[in-house]
């Protein structure tokens, strides 16, 4: 960067120079002059910070470090020296407090042997003295049979209230949690016949679907062809004929059997009646309606 | 280069003293663990001692007017338990011992004197050597 700083300045007094050569020839030699001095005061400062910042960069890293540690060292060795101290005067303490220790057991000895051995008001005492020491080591047991069953009921309390949150009932918890496993099957079996009743909504909203779909082009059809027309118009004369009166319906009955009338002209009489008979069965109308459509073809 | 050299120079310091520091920082922490375990068991002892005077003051005993005769060995049994000690008293008994049993110090004298006469000896031996070997030329000669 400092490299391409110092390029640019050198073009600019370049420039300089070549718009001062054609007033005077005497101007040329100061700018050769000027040149010199910033080249080598660049190079010297560039040389020195790279320099300065590589042996502050080393030495604070180590050397820096190097002096925190040997004061850290020295702090170690004293704490160290004074701990050797301390062990070694409580050692000493520790001997001596083991010595007198037994210089006294031996001295009870003397007087606890003659006392157990004879029944003097000695040895009353010396068992007035035992019980009371044993009493205080069966308390002792006591109270740590009592911490125990103590931590026993600890144990036992926590599981209680584990019991509610998964099992609402009370009592042997490992029966009734069988029955109510055995319960919950039935919830289970219960939850998948629901799901069962719902697939067969399910399956009976695209029955109902279609359908409807299906009424759309019949009734599209028809219009097509102007034969389907004319018989849908005779389909629609003789029904208030035949509402009037039944008689008519006789009457055409056997006029129909005695003209012999074409094959095509018989069945929408047949469909009629079908009408009349069957209302409700609204599809079988339909299908029977396709079937001279497939004769007229 | 010299830049390199120096920072590697304290490179190595700076690692040697770092592992100094930890060696000596575990060593303080070993000694406090037993400071504190002696001191408890320092504090049971009393505990047990308070129980025994109390054990026999009420039988009567006399134990505060005896006299101290007894440390004199344990005394030494716990010097010679301690390490650098026991070589300082061996010296100690081996310079003592000459003064208070002559029979011992004759041997020991003696000794270093035997050791003594038998490196006199050998010291003229290669004194002799070369002056045969420098008369053997001219002889030739």
């Amino acid at each position: 960067m400092l490299d391409g700083w110092y390029c640019r300045s050198l073009a600019n007094q370049e420039d300089g120079a070549i718009k001062d050569e054609p007033p005077s020839d005497d101007e040329p030699a100061q700018p050769a002059r000027d040149r010199v001095p910033p080249i080598s005061r660049g190079a010297a400062p560039a040389s020195s910070s790279s320099v300065s910042a590589g042996l502050g960069a080393g030495e604070t890293d180590f050397k820096e470090r190097y002096k925190n540690l040997k004061k850290k060292l020295k702090f170690l060795i004293y704490e160290n020296e004074y701990f050797q101290d301390l062990l070694h005067t409580n050692q000493r303490r520790l001997l001596k407090v083991s010595r007198d220790r037994t210089f006294l057991l031996d001295r009870l000895l003397v007087y606890e042997k003659p006392a157990k051995d004879s029944s003097d008001s000695d040895a009353t005492d010396s068992s007035d003295s035992e019980p009371a020491s044993t009493s205080g080591v069966a308390g002792g047991s006591q109270t740590s049979k009592d911490a125990i069953r103590r931590k026993h009921k600890d144990k036992g309390a926590p599981g209680i209230p584990g019991v509610p949150p998964h099992m609402p009932t009370v009592g042997a918890p490992r029966g009734r949690r069988r029955k109510i496993l055995t319960g919950m099957l039935p919830a289970n079996h219960g939850i998948p016949a629901i799901a069962a009743k719902k697939q067969l909504t399910a399956t009976v909203s695209p029955s109902q679907q279609p359908p409807q779909l299906q009424t759309a082009p019949k009734d599209v059809s028809p219009g097509l062809s102007q034969a389907e027309i004319a018989r849908q118009l005779q389909e629609r004369r003789p029904t208030p004929l035949e509402l009037l009166s039944p008689e008519c319906t006789s009457a055409t009955v056997p006029t129909t059997m005695l003209s012999d009338e074409s094959p095509s002209k018989c069945y929408p009489n047949e469909s009629l009646q079908h009408l009349m008979e069957d209302d409700s069965h609204s599809h079988e109308v339909a299908a029977e309606e396709c079937v001279p459509m497939e004769y007229t073809s | 280069m010299l830049l390199n050299k120096k920072e590697l120079m304290y490179k190595q310091l700076v690692e040697k003293l770092y592992d100094r520091c930890q060696r000596i920082q575990a060593e303080n922490e070993r000694c406090v663990m037993r400071v504190n375990g002696i001191k408890k068991i320092v504090r049971r002892r009393n505990h047990d001692v308070e129980l025994l005077k109390r054990r026999l003051d009420k039988h009567g005993d006399d134990w505060r007017s005896v006299p101290m005769e007894a440390p004199h060995p344990k005394g030494k049994t716990e010097q010679k338990r301690r390490g650098p000690k026991p070589k300082n008293k061996q010296a100690a008994d081996e310079t003592g011992a000459p003064g208070s049993e002559p029979g011992p110090n004759t041997p020991a004298a003696r000794k270093p004197r035997k050791q003594k006469a038998k490196q006199a000896p050998i010291n003229p031996n290669p004194v002799i050597a070369p002056p045969h070997q420098q008369p053997q030329p001219p002889l030739l000669t």
